[in-house]
C-alpha cells in the first residue's frame, strides 16, 4: 500500500510576482536609502552608501526614514517611486 | 479495541501510515509535532464543508512571493488534525489573521517571535466543542488545539515561513504552537467580542491578534474592582514589553474577576478607561532598564528619528530626582484595549496577551461562513 500525498507547499500555477525592472546602468542614478527607524539602520545606510559612493555616483541621495512596525503608506511609497530611480532598503534590529 | 479482541483479528500493516508520517517531516512539512498526511481524499473531505471555490485566493503576499488558496488551507487543516467540519472556521481565522494587516509587514519573520491568537464567538464554539472555560489557553480540546495549529502549518507550508529561515525570532514562544481560544459568553457579565465589534450574537465570528506571549495576574487576595485591575495593569506596564512610549493590549478576563468587577459597576467601557489611566510605570524603573528615552509610536508616515515623546529626563538628572518617580501611562486611549472574558469561574486568575506594535486593526476579525444546507434539511 502506498500514500499519495497533497504537497501543502505547492503554489498554484500561472500566478506570476513582477518585480520592476533592473535599470540597465547603474550609475548617476537617483539614490534612495530607506531606514526603517530602528537602532542601527541608519548607521548602516551610511557605511552602504560611502561603500557604493564611487561605483554608483548618485547624481542626489534622498533620504528617507518609515516606520519599523507598520506598512509604509501608498503616500510614502509614492513619493519615493517618484523620487528615486534606485532603493536600499535597511531594516536594523 | 480492547487487546483481547485484537488477537483474533488479522493485524493491520501501519507502516505505510508511518512512513508517511516520516515522509512529511522529511519534507519539513510540520510544525514538530507529527502531522496527518493529507491525501488527495481527506483533503476533498475538507472541501466539501465549505461552499467555497478551492481556488479562492484569501492571501496574496508579494513579499513572499506566495499566495494561499481555500484548498491550500484546508492541506494544512487536514494535516492539523481538525475535523472536515472546522473548515469553515478555520478559514475565517485566517482571514481575521491577514485582516489584522500584520503578515503583509513582517510580523511572521521578526526577532519579536509571536504568532495569532485566534478568538471564537458564537454558535460555533458549542457546535464544534471550542473550549471557552477552565485550562482555555492548555491543551485537551480538539477545534481549539488543531484550528490554531493550522495557522503555523500554514505560516510554514504555504508562505515557507520556517525557523532560523525566514522566521528570525530570537525566541519565539509556546502559543506559536497553536493559541486559540473561544470566549466565555455564558458567564461573562459584558456584551461578547464579536457583538462589540458590529455583529449578531446569533453569527459566529474569529478575531486575531499577533502575540507575543500570555502573562498571568493571579489575585485573590481583595475584592476590590480597582485593585484587580491594578494588578492587570502592572502586567500591561511590565518594562519587558515596552518597546515604545504606547502599546495595545488583550485582557483576557477570568469570568470570577469579571464578575467582581461588573457588580461593582463596571462596563467593559468603565474597564479600558481605568486601564489606561492606570497601567502605568515609574519613570525611574524605565530608566532601570535604561529605557526611559524610548520612541514614540510611529503614526504610518515617515517620522524623525530623534523625536522624543515626553518621557525622557533631562540627561544627569541625579539618581534620587523626584522626577524619577513621575509614572507615565502606556496606553494611548481605550480603544487599543481588547477585553475578553474566558476561564473558569474557579479561582481569580485573568491574563494579558501582549500584542505586537499597532497594525491597521485590532483585532482582525473574520465572519464565519458555514456551509448553505439544501432546503428542507434539518440544521
Amino acid at each position: 500500500m502506498k500514500f499519495v500525498l497533497v504537497d501543502p507547499t505547492q503554489q498554484p500555477t500561472g500566478l506570476a510576482v513582477t518585480l520592476a525592472a533592473r535599470p540597465a546602468e547603474l550609475r548617476g542614478l537617483r539614490l534612495g536609502l530607506m531606514e526603517n527607524t530602528k537602532a542601527n539602520a541608519a548607521a548602516l545606510l551610511e557605511e552602504v552608501e560611502a561603500f557604493l559612493r564611487d561605483e554608483l555616483e548618485p547624481a542626489i541621495v534622498n533620504r528617507y526614514s518609515v516606520p519599523g512596525t507598520l506598512p509604509a503608506s501608498d503616500e510614502v511609497l509614492d513619493q519615493i517611486a517618484a523620487e528615486c530611480d534606485l532603493v536600499i532598503e535597511a531594516i536594523g534590529d | 479495541m480492547a487487546v483481547d479482541e485484537a488477537r483474533d483479528e488479522p493485524p493491520v500493516d501501519l507502516d505505510p501510515l508511518l512512513q508517511a508520517i516520516e515522509h512529511c517531516y522529511e519534507q519539513g512539512w510540520t510544525d514538530g509535532l507529527p502531522v496527518v498526511p493529507p491525501t488527495p481524499e481527506l483533503v476533498e473531505r475538507f472541501l466539501s464543508a465549505t461552499d467555497r471555490d478551492p481556488d479562492e485566493i484569501l492571501a496574496n503576499i508579494s513579499q513572499f512571493r506566495r499566495v494561499a488558496t481555500v484548498r491550500q488551507i484546508a492541506v494544512c487543516a487536514a494535516m492539523a488534525g481538525c475535523r472536515p467540519e472546522y473548515l469553515p472556521v478555520v478559514l475565517a481565522a485566517f482571514e481575521a489573521v491577514i485582516d489584522e494587516g500584520w503578515p503583509e509587514a513582517g510580523a511572521w519573520q521578526s526577532t519579536t517571535g509571536g504568532g495569532p491568537l485566534l478568538i471564537v464567538n458564537g454558535p460555533v464554539r458549542t457546535e464544534l466543542g471550542f473550549n471557552s472555560r477552565g485550562n482555555v489557553f492548555g491543551p485537551g480540546f480538539r477545534a481549539n488545539a488543531t484550528v490554531g495549529r493550522t495557522m503555523r502549518l500554514v505560516i510554514i507550508d504555504v508562505f515557507g515561513v520556517s525557523p532560523h529561515e525566514l522566521d528570525q525570532s530570537t525566541q519565539g514562544n509556546p502559543g506559536k504552537y497553536s493559541l486559540c481560544i473561544a470566549e466565555n459568553e455564558e458567564e461573562s457579565p459584558w456584551e461578547p467580542l464579536h457583538v462589540e465589534l458590529g455583529g449578531s450574537s446569533d453569527e459566529s465570528a474569529v478575531s486575531a491578534l499577533h502575540t507575543r506571549g500570555i502573562d498571568f495576574i493571579d489575585n485573590r487576595q481583595t475584592a476590590d474592582a480597582h485593585h484587580i485591575l491594578n494588578d492587570i495593569g502592572d502586567s500591561i506596564a511590565r518594562t519587558g514589553t515596552i518597546l515604545r512610549a504606547e502599546k495595545r493590549i488583550a485582557v483576557i478576563i477570568g469570568p470570577e474577576h469579571a464578575q467582581l468587577l461588573a457588580t461593582q459597576g463596571m462596563t467593559k467601557r468603565d474597564v479600558k478607561e481605568y486601564l489606561v489611566e492606570n497601567a502605568v510605570r515609574r519613570l525611574g524603573d524605565l530608566r532601570r532598564t535604561g529605557k526611559d528615552g524610548v520612541r514614540p509610536t510611529p503614526s504610518n508616515a515617515p517620522v524623525s528619528t530623534g523625536s522624543m515623546h515626553g518621557w525622557a529626563q533631562p540627561s544627569g538628572s541625579a539618581e534620587d530626582d523626584p522626577g524619577w518617580d513621575r509614572r507615565v501611562g502606556v496606553l494611548r486611549s481605550p480603544d487599543d484595549v481588547l477585553v475578553v472574558v474566558a476561564g473558569a469561574p474557579n479561582a481569580g486568575v485573568s491574563a494579558v496577551a501582549q500584542p505586537l506594535g499597532f497594525p491597521p486593526r485590532f483585532p482582525g476579525h473574520s465572519v464565519v461562513r458555514p456551509k448553505r444546507r439544501p432546503p428542507g434539511e434539518p440544521a
